[in-house]
């Protein structure tokens, strides 16, 4: 479903549509199109984003095409998203040790959408860090 | 008005009244047996050699030439190795002090302290020369201070409570020198002292168990400073508080070079732990590159504006 989100091409361009969004939250996914892992997550972005056009906005960057940040975001995993809100990066605790990131692709999109919903308020009261709604950390899991 | 005798013995001693007319307090006695010579000698050896030594002429003239605190040595060549010398001390009562640097003034007024040895600790002395006999230019040095024998190397001027043969002694260089060297570093020493503080702590306890350790432990002095004569003035004081105790040999190891430094085995000049690490654009601006635990989790990226400007700056710095 990537070809049906925005994608951006190249530095300057992440740094403008992260610049421009006065109200919104923006969500960059970094990764490659063709990654299964971000095919999935693409999917979910592609669902919830007519949902959450009102407070979020959402981008794909090619983290070949722009290696510009691969490096100091430390963009290692196949698939990773961030959210950003007037040009700051706000943290979630999302329980998992790297309040940085979702670096796992996402399959339900209510459970996206409350992350976002989420960042948006928190960001919105000037929080750098919101806690995420659900734990995601491995001890559940096992 | 006469003062009381007590006030007056009091006053006398720290130099204040000079001519008392009661029977002069201890220093001023002391002062006078020093005029001749053999009252520190006479404790333990009377073969002394017969002629006094110029040193001491020179303590009647008023004003003596000498350091005060230099230890005093014989002449070598009229010297019997079998005999040990005297390290001078004066009985200065502000040795305590370790700022206070004694002068002629102190000599003068406070003489110069006897060399009182215990007979168990001759005894033992006696027992651990017969077993390790003293090598080749090293000569039996008594300490007044301490009231114990130390040895010391005439050539390599480097002394040891112990025999050099005994296995437990160690030979350093005397304090006098090593304090001159190691004088700005001082606070660093604490470390060493504790861990020389176990040294001596096991060799306090095992005092009643055999001959060899308690024999070390009465020839030993209660701290381990290799020292001429002047330390510090409290050494009989803390007897059992800091036996043993010395902060050479670890103040020596600090400055040694490590083995796995690059700069004992190339041309790199010595550094610390932080220098020569390229910090520029390690990881993000403005956070901690070594954060771990809790501290990870709260460190926020920089906007990617502020990553596209660090990383223009690295290619223009490159």
């Amino acid at each position: 479903m990537s070809y049906m989100l925005q994608h951006l091409h190249n530095g300057w361009q992440v740094d403008q549509a992260i610049l421009s969004e006065e109200d919104r939250a923006v969500i960059i996914r970094f990764g490659h199109d063709w990654d299964p892992a971000c095919m999935v997550m693409d999917e979910t972005l592609y669902r919830c984003a007519e949902k959450m056009k009102n407070f979020a906005v959402i981008y794909l960057v090619d983290i070949s095409k722009v290696p510009d940040f691969n490096k100091m975001y430390e963009l290692y995993d196949p698939c990773t998203c961030m959210f950003f809100y007037r040009n700051k990066h706000i943290m979630i605790d999302l329980g998992t040790g790297n309040n940085n990131k979702i670096n796992w692709p996402m399959e339900d999109v209510q459970e996206f959408i409350d992350i976002v919903e989420t960042v948006y308020r928190g960001a919105r009261k000037g929080r750098g860090l919101v806690v995420s709604p659900k734990d995601y950390s491995t001890k559940y899991r096992y | 008005m006469p003062l009381p005798p007590a006030l007056a013995a009091r006053l006398a001693k720290r130099g204040i009244v000079k001519d008392t007319p009661k029977p002069p307090p201890p220093p001023v006695k002391e002062a006078k047996k020093n005029e001749d010579e053999e009252v520190f000698a006479e404790d333990y050896d009377d073969m002394r050699k017969p002629d006094p030594p110029q040193i001491m002429e020179e303590y009647t003239i008023p004003e003596p030439v000498e350091k005060p605190f230099i230890q005093v040595e014989e002449e070598e060549e009229d010297y019997d190795p079998n005999e040990p010398i005297i390290t001078e001390v004066i009985n200065c009562p502000f040795k305590i002090n370790p700022y206070h640097e004694c002068t002629d003034y102190c000599k003068n007024t406070y003489g110069l302290k006897p060399f009182e040895p215990e007979s168990k600790m001759l005894k033992l002395r006696e027992r651990m020369l017969r077993k390790y006999p003293l090598p080749d230019n090293w000569r039996e040095v008594a300490d007044p201070l301490s009231n114990r024998y130390y040895y010391w190397n005439m050539m390599s001027d480097q002394v040891c409570w112990l025999s050099p043969l005994h296995p437990r002694a160690t030979v350093t260089l005397p304090a006098e020198r090593l304090r001159g060297l190691l004088d700005d570093k001082d606070n660093l020493s604490d470390q060493e002292d504790d861990e020389k503080m176990e040294e001596g702590s096991d060799l306090s306890d095992d005092d009643s168990m055999s001959g060899s350790d308690s024999e070390e432990d009465v020839i030993m002095p209660d701290k381990n400073n290799k020292k001429k004569s002047q330390d510090y003035g409290r050494q009989n004081r803390d007897d059992d508080r800091g036996r043993g105790r010395g902060r050479k040999g670890g103040r020596k190891q600090r400055d040694e070079l490590d083995p796995m430094d690059p700069a004992s085995y190339s041309e790199a000049p010595r550094g610390t732990w932080s220098s020569g690490l390229d910090q520029r654009g390690s990881a993000k601006t403005g956070v901690d590159a070594t954060a771990s635990g809790p501290l990870f989790q709260q460190r926020p990226y920089p906007s990617p504006g502020a990553v596209l400007r660090a990383n223009r700056q690295m290619e223009d710095d490159k």
